[in-house]
């Protein structure tokens, strides 16, 4: 490092004006405390503080809303934190199209407010974390229970613009939802954790805030016969928006709950009922929830995986498991011998229709670490793959947080391309990358 | 010309079935759907597993040969167009379903399986795939890979991209790579992503994973007759505003309709404008929302309103609709297929506009599009026999994408940018942004071995591995330039 803090801030603030502060111990990244903070205003200015970097040799590490900060390996380096904070507006919302085009410091919850007031939203509902930005939802591309009926990140989104390490500013896709001219960058950027390039804009396709909802509800405690119901419902004619499986190693039951979105109550009750029939003998206790009864209920779903709260005692990990849909009950049974055997504690959801299971692992260490790769095993044995998408720095740091990937090779030779010099979130990514 | 024993070595591979090397066979391949461009390939292999093909790579990387990969040849803007003396991967020969899965919803195809025959094999169960371009009947699987092909269900559905999960390549240097899989979010990359829609330029894929959906409790398709565009357009923008997102919305004008009238007797109803309406899910929903956009085309004027009334009904008004491309060879001599895309919101102000260019070129243009996503196929009119009208065709061609870019749209919705719309390219895109989309063919094709010159009007020259500047061959023999 040739430059002093002092002349670094110097540097950055004629590229950024009245953008740049020295950073905290909050502003570390995965343990890493970066030098400053620059939050530039505009894209021109994301541009030209990655130039400098990337031609001085110094490292920076993009930050939207800081709620996936615990994804990832610990970075291999990182002077500068680049806050997308400034860069916070929608630029176009047009109703009729169903579109909108934001800037990539926009929390997703304004976002949400706005289009609510169309009635429309976009469709994804990842794990509710406050301050969350759209750059970031993009970056690390989390999902939630809707995703079976909506997509993911990479379904909706339809155009970004991206700031690289060289200072080049470049767009992919647009602003139409049909639309084949050029590769796909917006997907290509979806995941990418900040490696190829500081995402300054993004445009997303919307849809209509459903009119009606139901949720039927029940408990159970036999896994393998709720993995089986989950199983008839997508295999049934009934259209689920959500289908999950949650629970914790201290109960003996779990929760089952499918939740239906139409356009008016009477198909979502219709809906509700026919789930209950093919339930069968699990149904007799079975709920219809709706209104705000209903969102409650998703609302402590979501909140049953946060982390344990400040000074609770040990560890903790967030798993997500990607299985084929065949194979959530064994890999839930797996992880329940897995707690049992390493006396962790665990709290798990299943989005059952789409395979992606998320468990919240609590307990020593040690234990901890020693579980992720026979549960990762597991995943494997069910055609997919383990990430471990939330860790402190010290475990990130011993465990293979993103486990092996078949095609490392295209994927270092992609980084290369783009941030050839690693100038961007080095060492985070898959394999290091 | 090349070199016999080159030839050779690649007829030991692809097998003399597998082989051809007849100048008037040769010629089968010298386009695909789009015939107004043509090179004849010095040489077409059919191989029939991933190792041939991955053999056939590795002997074209050493030997520094371009190789085309092709599947059924309905492409509408030449991407599958050979370089004159390249190599045609003819993908045709692998057309097998490898597996299908239906309690996880994919099946496992190479990429010589046509559209229809995935839903023909899954149909008996319940299920179908998604994608449906109107060529489905005879394109391919691997070529709706390579053109992120859509249909007219991608309003509600999506596009190939969104029922790909994964991909078996082989990449530009002859190595085999797996990406994605069954499951979802494979760790890494997005590479399905990045390679749905490449156009075949980074590399041969040679299995495909796609999603299967279960099969809707219950269709509905209506007619809906109109006097003008805007009452037509109105009634779409209508449906969109009442929260239903249906699974079809195409519209048809007078021209377009008299010719599938002429070709299929679809039996539409005699007026300007025909929307098709496809309501798919519960049956409870489907048939609230057909009275409400019953009511929204009656309110928007429509002048008849026809039900289908069965199975064999519903597809005789999509046959017109899928065959209009064709059909209108029964109305006019010569065509212009276009392929460009819209706000919706845009669409009646650029049917105007499309009609006023077409009045001042003196041609005219029948009209055919996916109105929910604002999809526009115009298809330019003309007699080649008439002096300078092939030349006022292609001018209004692109006279009209570049309307379409100018209404904040593509140039290219579905049919891909391939050799005809490359000079279309910098209307939509910046330097900076192709250099940089180009970035990905440099990770995976950095010698553009692999379907060259595609796409991007000027190829990025590659240089080696990322590193300092050094000048490519090509920059210093002065037949490419740097930027």
């Amino acid at each position: 490092m040739s430059t002093s803090t002092q002349s670094l801030r110097a540097a950055l603030a004629e590229r950024a004006p009245g953008a740049v502060t020295e950073a905290t111990e909050g502003d570390a990244v995965a343990g890493v405390r970066p030098r400053v903070v620059v939050a530039p205003g505009g894209a021109e200015e994301v541009a030209a503080v990655l130039a400098f970097a990337d031609r001085e040799g110094l490292k920076v590490l993009p930050r939207g809303g800081g709620t996936q900060l615990g994804l990832g390996f610990p970075p291999s380096g990182g002077d500068i934190l680049l806050s997308t904070a400034r860069l916070n507006a929608i630029v176009e919302h047009a109703p009729h199209d169903q579109t909108v085009s934001v800037l990539p410091g926009l929390p997703l919850a304004d976002l949400r407010a706005a289009l609510a007031r169309t009635r429309q939203w976009l469709a994804l509902d990842p794990p509710s974390s406050p301050g969350a930005t759209l750059g970031g939802l993009i970056a690390a591309s989390p999902s939630g229970p809707r995703r079976l009926r909506y997509g993911g990140v990479r379904d909706q989104i339809i155009g970004v613009r991206v700031a690289l390490a060289d200072g080049t500013i470049a767009k992919g896709g647009g602003k139409v939802v049909k639309n084949v001219a050029g590769y796909d960058l917006p997907k290509l950027f979806t995941g990418s954790l900040g490696t190829l390039g500081v995402i300054v804009g993004a445009t997303f396709r919307l849809y209509p805030l459903a009119a009606a909802s139901r949720t039927l509800t029940l408990r159970a405690p036999d896994l393998a016969a709720l993995g089986e119901l989950a199983l008839r419902v997508t295999a049934s004619q009934l259209v689920p928006a959500a289908l999950d499986i949650a629970g914790t190693s201290d109960e003996d039951t779990a929760i089952f709950a499918v939740s239906f979105e139409t356009g008016g109550d009477a198909a979502a009750e219709e809906q509700a009922s026919e789930a209950r029939a093919l339930a069968g003998s699990l149904g007799a206790t079975a709920e219809t929830l709706s209104g705000a009864t209903e969102d409650a209920f998703w609302e402590r779903l979501d909140a049953g995986l946060a982390p344990p709260t400040a000074g609770a005692v040990g560890t903790s990990l967030l798993l997500k498991a990607s299985v084929v849909p065949t194979g959530v009950a064994n890999w839930l049974a797996r992880l329940g011998a897995a707690a049992r055997e390493g006396d962790v504690h665990t709290r798990w959801r299943a989005h059952a229709g789409h395979g992606l299971v998320l468990a919240r692992l609590d307990g020593d260490a040690e234990a901890l670490i020693a579980l992720v790769e026979p549960l990762r095993a597991a995943a494997h044995a069910e055609q997919g793959s383990l990430v471990v998408t939330d860790a402190p720095p010290a475990i990130a740091g011993r465990v293979d947080v993103w486990g092996p990937s078949a095609a490392l090779d295209v994927m270092r030779g992609l980084k290369a391309r783009f941030d050839p010099h690693g100038t961007l979130n080095p060492g985070r990514f898959v394999g290091g990358i | 010309m090349l070199d016999p024993a080159i030839v050779a070595e690649l007829r030991a591979i692809a097998g003399d079935a597998g082989t051809i090397t007849e100048y008037e066979q040769l010629r089968t391949y010298e386009s695909d759907g789009l015939t107004s461009y043509r090179a004849t390939p010095g040489l077409v292999l059919l191989p029939t597993t991933t190792e041939q093909v991955r053999d056939i790579v590795r002997v074209c990387a050493r030997a520094r040969i371009p190789f085309v990969p092709r599947g059924s040849g309905t492409g509408l803007s030449g991407g599958a167009l050979p370089t004159a003396g390249c190599v045609v991967i003819a993908l045709s020969r692998m057309r097998q379903i490898l597996s299908v899965d239906l309690a996880n919803r994919y099946a496992v195809v190479q990429p010589g399986v046509i559209n229809l025959w995935v839903t023909q094999r899954v149909a008996p169960d319940g299920y179908y795939y998604a994608p449906d371009p109107s060529s489905q009947q005879v394109c391919s699987i691997g070529g709706n890979v390579a053109e992120n092909s859509g249909g007219a269900h991608c309003l509600k559905y999506g596009f190939t991209v969104n029922h790909v999960l994964g991909l078996k390549i082989v990449l530009s240097d002859g190595s085999v790579v797996d990406v994605g899989g069954p499951a979802l979010d494979t760790p890494g990359y997005d590479l399905p992503g990045i390679i749905v829609g490449s156009e075949g330029t980074l590399g041969v894929v040679t299995e495909v994973t796609v999603r299967l959906v279960r099969k809707p409790q219950l269709v509905q398709t209506a007619l809906a007759a109109f006097d003008s565009t805007d009452a037509a357009g109105e009634a779409v923008s209508g449906i969109i505003a009442a929260g239903i997102v249906p699974a079809a919305v195409e519209m048809m004008d007078r021209l377009a309709i008299e010719a599938a009238e002429a070709a299929v007797h679809a039996n539409y109803p005699n007026h300007d404008r025909v929307l098709i309406v496809e309501l798919d899910g519960r049956a409870a929903e489907v048939e609230r929302q057909l009275e409400q956009v019953k009511a929204i085309c009656d309110a928007a004027g429509s002048r008849e309103w026809r039900l289908a009334r069965t199975d064999e009904e519903r597809a005789l008004m999509w046959k017109g609709r899928k065959s209009a491309f064709a059909a209108v060879g029964r109305i006019s001599p010569n065509y212009i297929v276009q392929d460009g895309v819209i706000p919706r919101t845009a669409l009646p102000v650029v049917l105007r506009e499309i009609g006023d260019l077409a009045r001042a070129a003196g041609l005219r243009v029948a009209n055919v599009f996916h109105a929910g996503d604002g999809n526009l196929h115009p298809l330019v009119l003309y007699d080649q026999r008439d002096e300078g009208a092939e030349a006022r065709a292609e001018e209004l061609a692109g006279a009209i994408l570049h309307l379409c870019v100018d209404s904040g749209g593509s140039i290219t919705g579905e049919h891909g940018v391939g050799h005809d719309k490359k000079h279309h390219m910098p209307a939509m895109f910046s330097d900076a942004d192709m250099a940089t989309h180009q970035l990905v063919r440099c990770a995976l094709n950095p010698d553009s071995l692999c379907n060259p010159d595609k796409v991007y009007p000027t190829p990025r020259l590659c240089g080696e591995t990322p590193g300092p500047y050094r000048a490519h061959p090509v920059e210093l023999a002065g037949l490419g330039e740097r930027f």
